[in-house]
C-alpha cells in the first residue's frame, strides 16, 4: 500500500513527458484579451475587450460566441471533442487578461473524466494572467470523475496589483445514475494564486483510493465537493454579499442542513508595498449537484451576473 | 535517544506545557454539530482522516523547519508558505495561536541563547508546525521522534476534546488513542518524501467542516 501511494512530487513535466512519448495528445489553447480604448463601460467597470491571440490544438477548442454577454465581458467556452477526457488526455490552457478587460471562462457541460488504464494520467492545466483593473472569472461546470479515473488539475493564476479573479471549481464523485460514487483512483487539485509574483494562496488536495479511509466512506452522502475563490477590489461588494448569504451564523437552536456544508473565510493579504488585497474563500459539499447549485453556486453566479453580463448556467441546473 | 532529550520531548508534549492545545478540537466540535460525527465509529474515522491530513499537510512543515533551524531566511519563507496554504481562517487561527504560545513558553522555559528570541521576532505568522520543528531542533531531538510526537500530540488533543464534549469516556478514549498510535509510523512513512511544496490535504472534507466553526451558535472550543 505504501509504495503505491501517489507522490505529489511528480512534476507536471514528468507526467507529460512519459505520457506523450506513448502517443497521447496534448490539447493546448491560449487566449489574450486586450482593449484599445479608455472608455470604461459604467455598467460593469471594464473596457471593450478584443481577442488578439487565439490558439487551439486538438482535442481542445476554444469558442467565443460574440453575443454571449450583455456587456464588455468576453465569454470563452473551452470545448473538448466528445465532451470528456479519455484516459491519458491532456489539456493546457493559458489566458491573458490585459488591463481593464474582463473575461469569463465557462463551459457547455460537465467535464467527464473517463477511466484510466496502464498507469495513464488525465491532466488539465490552466494558467491565467490578470493585469491591473482586469477580471478573470472562471465559472465552469463541474468535473465528473468516473470509476477508475486518474485526474490531475492544476491552476496557476498570476495577478498584477489591482487585478481581479474568480475561480469556481466543483467535482462530482461519479455517474450517480449508475450508482457509481467516489470510485475514482486519484484526483489531485492544486490552485496557486500569485500577486505581483508572490504566492498568496494555495489550495492543494488529493483524493485517492489508497488512503486508510475509502473516499466513498469519508464523503458519506456527499456527491459534490467544491470551492470558489474571489479576489480583488472590483469584487468587494460581491464578496461581502456572499459572505452574508453563505457564511451566516446559526441562531439559537438552529440545526445545520445535513445535506450541505458550506464554509466561508474572508481573505486579506498585505502586499509587499503595504497595500491590501481582500477576497473570499468558499468551500462546499452537497448531497447532489442540484443542491450544490441551488444553495451555493447560484448565489455566486447571481452576484457576478451584472459584472460578467449574464448567467452562464442559465437553465442548466 | 539520550535520556535528557527524551525528558525534553515528554515535557513539550505534556498537556501541562502551556501551548493552549486544550482549547482546540481541530474541527471535531463542528463535525459533531453538523452530524458528520455521530457515533464512536464515525469518530474513529474522523480521527483517521485528521491524522492523515496532519501527516500530508503539517508534517512536511515540521520536518523542514527542523532541518532549516539554522537558516532564518528559509524559516521566514517556510512560515509564509504555511500561511498561503492555510486559507481556512479557523485552522489558521488555531495554528498561529498555538505556535505563538509554544514559542513564548519555550523561550521562558528553555532559552539559554537568543536564537529562539531572534526567531520569535523575525517569523511573520508563527504557524504551529513550523514552530514545533524549530523548538525540537533547538532541543536537539531525533527527527523520527519529533514526527511521531507531532502526530501523537495532534491526535491526543482531538481525543481529549472528544472526552470533554462527552462523546467517549476516558478509558475508551485511551483505547482509541492506542489504536491510532499503531497507525502513526505508517503515516510518517507515507509522507516522508513530501516537502513543504507538496503539502496537501488527503481528506479535505474535515477541513471544510472545521471551517464552519465560527457559525455555531454555542461552542466550547476555539477551533
Amino acid at each position: 500500500m505504501m509504495s503505491n501511494f501517489p507522490s505529489v512530487s511528480t512534476t507536471d513535466k514528468d507526467m507529460i513527458d512519459t505520457q506523450y512519448k506513448r502517443g497521447k495528445v496534448l490539447g493546448t489553447g491560449a487566449v489574450t484579451v486586450e482593449s484599445f480604448s479608455d472608455d470604461i463601460d459604467e455598467r460593469d467597470g471594464f473596457d471593450k475587450g478584443y481577442v488578439t491571440v487565439l490558439q487551439n490544438a486538438y482535442p481542445l477548442k476554444l469558442m467565443m460566441p460574440s453575443h454571449a454577454s450583455r456587456n464588455n465581458c468576453v465569454w470563452i467556452y473551452p470545448v473538448t471533442f466528445g465532451g470528456g477526457l479519455v484516459g491519458g488526455d491532456g489539456i493546457k490552457m493559458n489566458f491573458v487578461v490585459k488591463q481593464n478587460c474582463s473575461v469569463l471562462i465557462t463551459g457547455q457541460e460537465s467535464t467527464k473524466v473517463y477511466h484510466c488504464e496502464d498507469n495513464l494520467h488525465t491532466y488539465q492545466s490552466t494558467v491565467g494572467h490578470v493585469e491591473q483593473g482586469g477580471l478573470l472569472c472562471v465559472l465552469s461546470d463541474p468535473v465528473v470523475c468516473y470509476k477508475d479515473s486518474v485526474f490531475t488539475q492544476t491552476q496557476e493564476f498570476h495577478m498584477d496589483k489591482g487585478g481581479n479573479l474568480v475561480y469556481l471549481d466543483w467535482l462530482i464523485g461519479g455517474r450517480v445514475a449508475l450508482d457509481e460514487l467516489w470510485q475514482l483512483k486519484s484526483y489531485r487539485n492544486k490552485t496557486d494564486v500569485f500577486v505581483e509574483g508572490t504566492l498568496v494562496y494555495r489550495d492543494n488536495y488529493l483524493l485517492c483510493d489508497k488512503g486508510p479511509v475509502a473516499i466513498e466512506q469519508a464523503m458519506r452522502s456527499f456527491q459534490v465537493i467544491g470551492s470558489c475563490i474571489l479576489l480583488g477590489d472590483k469584487l468587494k461588494s460581491v464578496c461581502s454579499n456572499l459572505s452574508a448569504i453563505l457564511g451566516q451564523k446559526k441562531s439559537i437552536g438552529e440545526q445545520y442542513d445535513t445535506e450541505l456544508v458550506c464554509s466561508v473565510s474572508t481573505l486579506n493579504y498585505v502586499l509587499e508595498d503595504k497595500s491590501t488585497l481582500s477576497g473570499l474563500y468558499i468551500r462546499f459539499m452537497a448531497s447532489n449537484s442540484t443542491k450544490a447549485y441551488s444553495d451555493v453556486v447560484s448565489h455566486i453566479v447571481k452576484e457576478l451576473n451584472p459584472i460578467v453580463g449574464g448567467d452562464p448556467f442559465a437553465e442548466k441546473y | 535517544m539520550v535520556i535528557e532529550n527524551l525528558m525534553n520531548l515528554l515535557q513539550i508534549c505534556d498537556s501541562g506545557f502551556p501551548t493552549g492545545g486544550f482549547s482546540h478540537s481541530s474541527g471535531l466540535e463542528a463535525a459533531l454539530k453538523t452530524k458528520n460525527v455521530y457515533n464512536v465509529e464515525s469518530l474513529k474515522q474522523f480521527l483517521l482522516c485528521f491524522l492523515e491530513n496532519t501527516g500530508s499537510f503539517s508534517l512536511p512543515f515540521v520536518r523542514e523547519a527542523y532541518e532549516l533551524y539554522k537558516n532564518s531566511c528559509s524559516l521566514y519563507d517556510l512560515d509564509k508558505l504555511c500561511e498561503s496554504c492555510m486559507s481556512n481562517h479557523v485552522a489558521k487561527r488555531a495554528s498561529t495561536r498555538q505556535g505563538r504560545s509554544m514559542m513564548d513558553t519555550s523561550i521562558k522555559v528553555f532559552s539559554k541563547t537568543s536564537r529562539l528570541e531572534h526567531l520569535y521576532q523575525s517569523l511573520p505568522y508563527k504557524h504551529f508546525p513550523v514552530i514545533f520543528g524549530i523548538i525540537c531542533a533547538f532541543l536537539d531531538l531525533d527527527i523520527q521522534a519529533v514526527c511521531a510526537a507531532f502526530l501523537y500530540s495532534g491526535v491526543r488533543t482531538v481525543i481529549a476534546s472528544a472526552v470533554r464534549l462527552d462523546k467517549v469516556g476516558p478509558i475508551q478514549a485511551q483505547n482509541i488513542q492506542a489504536d491510532l498510535q499503531l497507525v502513526i509510523p505508517k503515516v510518517i512513512e507515507r509522507y516522508k518524501h513530501y516537502e513543504s511544496k507538496d503539502a496537501c490535504m488527503i481528506y479535505p472534507h474535515i477541513d471544510i467542516i472545521q471551517n464552519l466553526h465560527d457559525t455555531m451558535f454555542t461552542k466550547l472550543f476555539y477551533s
